[in-house]
């Protein structure tokens, strides 16, 4: 039995069945990120004043690579562009300039992977240390020439260290929005990280920038993650539809046009997604 | 993105009720690109401006996305086509606007002095 309205639009809806289906699928998307940027936006009004780390509850600003995550953002909107240049591709009948595209899209798409990773592993190397006598500062540990990921005040114990050094952060004014008091590091200037050693029996508590750490980092990663897996979904789709499906351009050229179509709205709105994801987590 | 129903010239691609060349096509594209580039670049420059109001802070911060988000949908994803269908998938902005403005509102509508419970320290 032939599968109805794959290339001729439905009379009642005047669309193909395929397309119908991705708004949909879309339409529910937008339900699932609407919730988690309302969770986003419930934390963030909720916390409490003042600056963190000093303040353990207040949410933290300028944890995050704005450069990068700006470069990350036009990569994502440069393959946006190309999936709609390979589309076009297709109307004019050009495969070798739709695979052109395609891989152009998959290439950024990888890109896009690669430094949403970097930055990750850079979080996992990222501690908040809160000393005994009040005072919390954040930065990298330099353990034997490497930064460990993912160290607690536990892993500290096990290994028996007597101290450990830190590439303490420097809060600058950028950072942080004027009016919150915190503690003067001493720096000189241009000076982004100063190194300092901390005997191990004045740590309370080591944690890194993971999900436990606070709710910032929770719903960072949530969302972050999330959407980064809706880019690995679409790198498959993409990659399986250019190199492997291909086949299909000369049977039903139709068909796989719309098909590319329906993968490029998805893209689309990965690309959506990421245009409010960026300002939200990096900016605010 | 139109309906593939349409016969594969290399003269025109229809796309939203209008037929433009593939050539045309690919300017509106590379121009939507551009300009949302801009409004990126903008919304990291505005992070200089430092409100007093965090509702406020939020809501701007959220202004460039919003019409870069509207060119996508509008040109990339075709949603100005005058289609029942998309007028009624168009019905998750408001949901969204909604979700969004919500949790605003009620931070806006707190008591004086009202203050949150702590919360989890690790």
């Amino acid at each position: 039995m032939e599968i109805p309205y794959t290339v001729k639009p439905r009379p009642d809806t005047g669309l193909y069945n395929a397309k119908i289906g991705i708004w949909l699928f879309l339409a529910s998307e937008v339900m699932l990120f609407g919730a988690l940027f309302s969770s986003y936006i419930l934390l963030r009004v909720g916390a409490p004043d003042g600056f963190w780390p000093d303040v353990p509850t207040a949410w933290p600003h300028g944890l995050l690579n704005v450069p990068l995550g700006t470069f990350n953002t036009a990569v994502l909107i440069t393959s946006s562009m190309t999936v709609m240049m390979a589309w076009t591709a297709l109307k004019e009948n050009n495969f070798a300039k739709f695979r052109k595209f395609m891989t152009v899209t998959l290439l950024c798409a990888v890109l896009f992977l690669c430094i949403k990773g970097y930055e990750y592993n850079d979080k996992f190397t990222h501690y908040v240390i809160r000393l005994k006598d009040g005072s919390a500062l954040t930065g990298h540990l330099e353990i034997n020439g490497s930064s460990p990921r993912f160290w607690t005040e536990d892993t500290l114990a096990a290994k028996k260290l007597e101290s450990v050094e830190v590439l303490q952060d420097i809060p600058t004014v950028l950072r942080y929005p004027s009016g919150f008091k915190h503690e003067e590091v001493a720096h000189e200037p241009g000076e982004h990280h100063i190194k300092r050693e901390i005997k191990t029996a004045d740590i309370q508590s080591l944690r890194p920038f993971v999900p436990a750490t606070g709710t910032f980092f929770a719903i960072y990663f949530t969302m972050t993650f999330l959407h980064a897996l809706h880019i690995i979904g679409g790198v498959l789709v993409m990659g399986y539809m250019t190199f492997v499906g291909g086949g299909m351009w000369k049977t039903e050229p139709e068909r796989y046009t719309n098909r590319i179509e329906s993968v490029g709205l998805f893209w689309h709105f990965v690309d959506l997604v990421w245009i409010f994801l960026f300002p939200v987590m990096y900016l605010l | 993105m139109s309906d593939a129903t349409h016969t594969h010239t290399s003269e025109t691609v229809a796309v939203s009720g209008h037929h433009r060349t593939p050539g045309e096509e690919r300017k509106v594209y590379f121009t939507v690109a551009v300009t949302q580039i801009v409004c990126a670049v903008l919304t990291v420059l505005a992070r200089y401006w430092q409100l007093d109001s965090t509702a406020l802070t939020i809501a701007f911060a959220l202004l460039l996305p919003c019409i870069s988000a509207s060119l996508v949908a509008c040109y990339l994803m075709h949603m100005l086509e005058r289609k029942a269908v998309y007028m009624s998938m168009a019905l998750t902005i408001p949901f969204f606007i909604a979700m969004i403005a919500l949790p605003l509102w009620s931070d806006g509508n707190r008591p004086k002095g009202y203050h949150h419970a702590t919360h989890y320290v690790p």
